[in-house]
């Protein structure tokens, strides 16, 4: 589904990708865990084009890029397959809930006005927004805009739907619902790649794991594996500062 | 007898605010001129802009500073400086090149000037008001497959609009009041009109006649504000943000 061999990106002379491969098959939840400053932004941004690497070959599902002499075209076609979700919702402010949803339907999906809203509702109501459909970004909580951002990226039907901490900016009582959300989106069999901190969340979704430190990729296994036994010197110090000793033993 | 004193007394009436109507109906016979000078100034002036605001934003150093350095100049030049500089200077150095330049019209002139007077601000305004929109917006649209221009005119022009309303507003106000600085130069606006007036009565209803003026200007303001606060309204919809911005102003 999703194949990355040797992707590096520098920030001016920094380092911040240093030749990491990630490979995520179809169906798979993956997180990526890993300090903060770890690059798990910068990959996320790279696979979307966000961001431009400056080495490496992806694979996303039928369509492959050289990072290095990727065409514009290509990169177009790449991006469809993706959608993001944001850490700070990056919803359009100047549109509603469901315009927000509609707009990448009707401008890149070619989708008449009417089916778009339809699909729009549909993705609102699984979200549980149906009441919402008029409002504006700037008069919801964040974990409604969030539930957007979701809502927003699933109506592209992207091959992969990449999440960066899709709840690090929520206040506590609002991560539950956000989560929840997330979750339902996980069973539903599509493809996710997720940067989360929330360790019990991440071994609970993710079949998945994938650490990152310093720019590389430390370890990464079954889901199960990497929570038990930990391979990696820098895995176990990481997993040391959580407490996640009750979800497997269950 | 009874009757020339009273034409006396009406002679000798320091002020006759009955004729104001009749004052603001033949002054407004020049209003198309003001109008032409504000629309031409206006829209030479947005274009202007919008060169020196793209400077600004993406060019490469040199051009970039000497955008920047274009709108601190013009900024601090007052405009009657600037029409005495273009309308009586620049056809004299033309002449030294051997450029004849009598036969542009001096209503030309005008608008290329108040553009230029005006171009300064708008491409502040164009700046600021497209870096207060987070780049997220953008990246968002580009994440859904929107092409670079589609996220641009769709997602943050708009919402650059809306930021920029307010003070552009302003502007084009200040701009209508701008043009009655063309008299200097002979135009028979607004101002001009109301020059001829006064002359015409040699001098003796000059305070009916410019008061019969700044009725029509301050008529025009008040629905150019109207009309500004409509779309104010219009543009900020949903944006809580924008519009608590907006009602502060
Ligand atoms: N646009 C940028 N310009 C310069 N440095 C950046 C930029 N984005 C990220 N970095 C740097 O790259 C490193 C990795 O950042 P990031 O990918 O955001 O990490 P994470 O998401 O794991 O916290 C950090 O040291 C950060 O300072
Ligand atoms: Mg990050």
């Amino acid at each position: 589904m999703l194949n990355i061999k040797g992707i590096r990106k520098s920030f001016g002379k920094t380092p911040v990708l240093r030749g990491l491969d990630l490979n995520v098959g179809k169906g798979d939840v993956a997180a990526i865990l890993g300090p903060s400053g770890s690059g798990k932004t910068t990959l996320l941004r790279c696979i979307n084009f966000l961001e431009r690497a400056d080495e490496g070959r992806m694979t996303i599902g039928d369509a492959s890029s050289d990072f290095k002499t990727v065409t514009k075209k290509e990169i177009y076609n790449l991006r469809r397959k993706t959608a993001m979700v944001f850490q700070n919702y990056c919803l359009f402010n100047n549109k509603t809930v469901l315009e927000n949803v509609t707009e990448g339907l009707i401008t890149v999906h070619k989708k008449s006005k009417r089916e778009a809203e339809d699909i729009a509702a549909a993705m609102l109501q699984k979200v549980g927004l149906e009441d919402k459909l008029n409002a504006y970004p700037s008069f919801l909580s964040g974990g409604q805009q969030q539930r957007v951002g979701i809502a927003r990226a699933m109506a592209q039907c992207p091959d992969v739907i990449l999440l960066d901490e899709p709840t690090s900016a929520l206040d506590p009582e609002l991560i539950g619902e956000t989560l929840s959300v997330i979750r339902q989106v996980a069973k539903s069999g599509i493809t996710m790649i997720i940067v989360t901190h929330e360790m019990q969340f991440a071994a609970e979704i993710a079949n998945k794991i994938v650490f990152m430190d310093g720019g590389n990729i430390i370890e990464q296994g079954a889901s199960r594996d990497f929570f038990l036994s930990p391979k990696e010197e820098r895995t176990i110090q990481f997993l040391s500062r959580f407490n996640l000793g009750n979800y497997y033993s269950i | 007898m009874a009757g020339s004193e009273e034409v006396k007394v009406m002679a000798t009436k320091l002020f006759k605010p009955e004729i104001i109507p009749e004052l603001i109906w033949k002054i407004i016979q020049a209003f198309p001129l003001t109008l032409t000078l504000a629309v031409g100034s206006l829209i030479l002036g947005l274009i202007m802009a919008l060169g020196i605001a793209v400077l600004c934003l993406r060019a490469p150093k040199v051009p970039r500073s000497i955008a920047n350095g274009y709108i601190h100049f013009i900024r601090g030049i007052p405009t009657l400086i600037l029409i005495y500089l273009l309308y009586l200077g620049f056809p004299q150095l033309m002449k030294g090149l051997g450029v004849d330049m009598s036969g542009v019209d001096k209503r030309v002139y005008l608008v290329v000037i108040f553009a230029l007077a005006v171009s300064a601000n708008f491409a502040e305004l164009m700046r600021s008001s497209y870096l207060s929109v987070d780049n997220g917006q953008q990246e968002a649209a580009l994440a859904a497959g929107m092409t670079a221009r589609q996220g641009f005119q769709r997602i943050v022009l708009p919402q650059a609009f809306a930021v920029a309303l307010p003070s552009l507003g302003n502007y084009i106000i200040m701009l209508f009041k701008l043009t009655s600085l063309g008299f200097v130069v002979g135009v028979v606006d607004l101002m001009g009109k109301t020059r001829i007036l006064i002359n015409l009565t040699y001098g003796s209803r000059r305070l009916e006649t410019y008061l019969a003026l700044a009725v029509i200007y301050w008529a025009l303001c008040f629905v150019l504000e109207r009309l500004n606060k409509l779309l104010i309204k219009r543009y900020t919809r949903g944006r809580k943000d924008l519009a608590e911005r907006g009602a502060v102003q």
